[in-house]
């Protein structure tokens, strides 16, 4: 698996960051965001910095950077695997290369034909062949494009395509890059905190936007026991259900989160009992951790410590759910779940808090939730390899 | 897995009817009413007024709420937007609208790979319904058209065909009354030359009928645009047209006018794909 976030560039960066509690997030005065301060997620590093971290590994360097974030987090992804011209890429996205194209729109809308080459990265499926091309895939990809729950739904079909004997090695992953496209459009919703988030507090005021991407290989478990590899982890569940209640809004019970959890459990023949921790959707809006917390709280007679990892990484909108399943399958490894950004407000009705103080424990079993606009939500269930 | 029904919209800027909700359009976009029909036209020949899942795809999505708040951005610097065109601007606002009036609360997915959007979506379908081979699934397609694609496509010196679809089809894996049987999807990377066409047909086992190129990159090579059903809808924009001329063999095949295996096949400058049907 491969990642890059707020937290760094590389799988031990965000290991060393989760296990010291950092926080990715960081008042910023862009220049290009013509108001005041926000507070961003933002992987630390500009696109020549990102380019550099690519010489010699691509033959065409993006110049999206939603596709650099990508090819970052997949080099790491696949180093060590060979023979990718069979492995199926099944990426995600909610912008692909909006963070350039609204650089050059004013322009084109003009009538102007300058950089006009750059549309050609708009497309959200853009940075899926800049990865499938750098892993030498000649096999099936393609793009998920569900708002935020994309790449947990890209990681869902990745285990669907193995299952039914299509695929025999899978790619799977998402990526999305800061751009002022999704900074003022959750801004118009009303959905953005000046602060740093709160995810599950009384008094949270809405999420901090991150950029990010996140890789993982998928093998079935008896074709990689024969090639002589251990699993980092098993997807043992997953599911997507729809919401079927607003556009953008999560109904008030939260009743297509608890179908897509209890859905993903049952897939895996868990039981609530079973769950170790939760990796929690918690954005940080008040819609979405009001019926989130009641989705839980109804699925789980006992609530298992659960924790946003978006008030380290910022919400990385497209990325999330693949990023949320390393980040998952780190807190297996490392023995940890990690803290929910703290202190916070009891929320008024409900009876469970986020984990406030980072818990060190063995961690086998983890319920992962990434819920999207159009009632998009999904749930996977990642457990520990057998021992 | 067969198909059990065909629907398609045009998008205009006239309202559309279809029986769903009062007043449920109204916030709708163009291109969401134009999906919503071709999935209602569907559904209703059809027979059935509830799907177990969704799978939609579109080459380039939303482009007319994109594009606005897109200008709105510019023009408005540092005020506060109205929200509306960046709710409607995500690639999914189609597939969610139908889970909404549909109340379908099952699987919504939405891809979008050059012009293999529906291959995928179709093959995710196909996914689904070996899981749950009682269900009833929609795929479907849409994409619509704005003057900045056409001037960018001119100035690109790339085909610009002017033209707004919505197409859908209601997929079962097995039943009754099936307009036509999709036997193979076949999605991988473009070969060049005349390398693409056989090894698209060397994959398939049989003898393939008819064959239909809908779309190749300019210059084309290796088959002959179209092979013998040179009356098939080339018309409409580039990520919805395998979706048209998809439903126009199969309708062909509910009339009895085409016989035997079809082949559709397309060539992207990053994919070639290919869709095998034959009558139930």
């Amino acid at each position: 698996m491969g990642a890059v976030c707020a937290l760094g560039t590389g799988i031990e960066a965000i290991s060393a960051g989760l296990r010291a509690g950092h926080r990715g997030l960081h008042p910023s005065t862009n220049p290009a965001l013509p108001y005041g301060p926000q507070v961003f997620g933002r992987v630390d590093a500009d696109n020549t910095a990102l380019g550099s971290l690519l010489e010699g590994i691509v033959q065409t360097l993006p110049r999206s950077r939603t596709a650099l974030l990508a090819l970052l987090a997949a080099k790491e992804a696949v180093a060590g695997f060979t023979g990718l011209q069979d492995t199926a890429v099944i990426s995600a996205s909610t912008v692909g290369g909006m963070d350039l194209s609204e650089t050059r729109y004013a322009a084109w809308a003009a009538g102007e034909a300058s950089d006009l080459q750059d549309v050609h990265e708009h497309p959200v499926g853009s940075h899926t062949t800049h990865v499938a091309r750098m892993l030498g895939s000649r096999a099936l990809r393609t793009t998920i494009s569900t708002a935020c729950s994309s790449s947990a739904n890209a990681l869902a079909m990745g285990a669907e395509l193995l299952l039914a004997g299509e695929s025999d090695r899978v790619l799977a992953g998402g990526a999305d890059a800061l751009c002022r496209f999704t900074v003022e459009g959750f801004r118009a919703l009303g959905a953005m905190d000046t602060a740093p988030v709160r995810p599950f507090s009384g008094d949270r005021a809405g999420m901090n936007l991150g950029e990010g991407a996140a890789y993982l290989i998928l093998e079935r478990e008896d074709d990689a026991a024969r090639a002589g590899r251990t699993p980092l982890a098993l997807l043992a569940g997953w599911c997507n259900s729809n919401d079927a209640h607003h556009q953008t809004a999560t109904s008030p019970d939260g009743a297509g989160p608890y179908r897509a959890m209890a859905g993903a459990l049952r897939m895996a023949g868990a039981t609530a009992n079973d769950v170790d921790h939760i990796n929690a959707h918690g954005t940080g809006t008040d819609n979405n951790d009001g019926t989130e917390l009641a989705a839980m709280e109804r699925l789980f007679p006992v609530m298992p410590p659960f924790t946003s990892t978006k008030g380290s990484t910022g919400h990385t909108l497209g990325a999330a759910g693949a990023l949320e399943a390393v980040i998952a399958i780190i807190c297996m490894r490392e023995g940890i779940i990690p803290a929910s950004p703290n202190p916070i407000v009891p929320m008024a009705g409900h009876r469970s808090g986020p984990v406030t103080t980072t818990l060190r424990r063995p961690v086998r079993n983890v319920l992962s939730s990434s819920f999207g606009f159009g009632g998009n939500d999904t749930a996977l269930y990642l457990t520990s390899p057998r021992p | 897995m067969i198909v059990r029904a065909t629907s398609r919209s045009g998008i205009t800027d006239g309202a559309i009817t279809f029986n769903m909700p009062a007043g449920a359009d109204r916030r709708m976009a163009r291109i969401q009413r134009a999906a919503c029909a071709a999935a209602y036209g569907a559904m209703s020949k059809a027979g059935i007024t509830r799907v177990d899942g969704i799978f939609s795809a579109t080459t380039l999505g939303c482009l007319e709420d994109t594009e606005r708040f897109l200008a709105e951005m510019g023009a408005q610097q540092g005020s506060l937007l109205s929200p509306l065109p960046f709710m409607r601007s995500t690639h999914n606002t189609m597939a969610g609208q139908l889970a909404l009036l549909l109340k379908a609360q099952g699987p919504n997915l939405t891809f979008s790979q050059e012009l293999f959007g529906l291959h995928a979506a179709v093959i995710h379908a196909r996914l689904h319904l070996r899981e749950h081979p009682g269900d009833a699934v929609l795929a479907f397609a849409a994409d619509e058209h704005t003057p900045l694609l056409s001037w960018i496509a001119g100035q690109l010196g790339s085909e610009a065909i002017p033209g707004e679809d919505a197409e859908a089809f209601v997929l079962r894996a097995t039943g009754e009354n099936g307009i036509a049987r999709i036997e193979r999807i076949l999605l991988g990377e473009a070969k060049a030359g005349a390398a693409w066409w056989t090894d698209l047909c060397g994959s398939i086992p049989g003898s393939i009928d008819h064959t239909i190129v809908v779309n190749d990159l300019p210059g084309g090579g290796g088959a002959p645009r179209t092979l013998d059903l040179d009356e098939a809808p080339m018309d409409g924009p580039m990520g919805t047209r395998t979706a048209r001329v998809l439903a126009w063999v199969l309708g062909r095949m509910q009339e009895g006018a085409i016989n035997g295996r079809v082949l559709l096949a397309d060539r992207g400058t990053d994919q070639q794909g290919g869709i095998l049907v034959a009558p139930c």
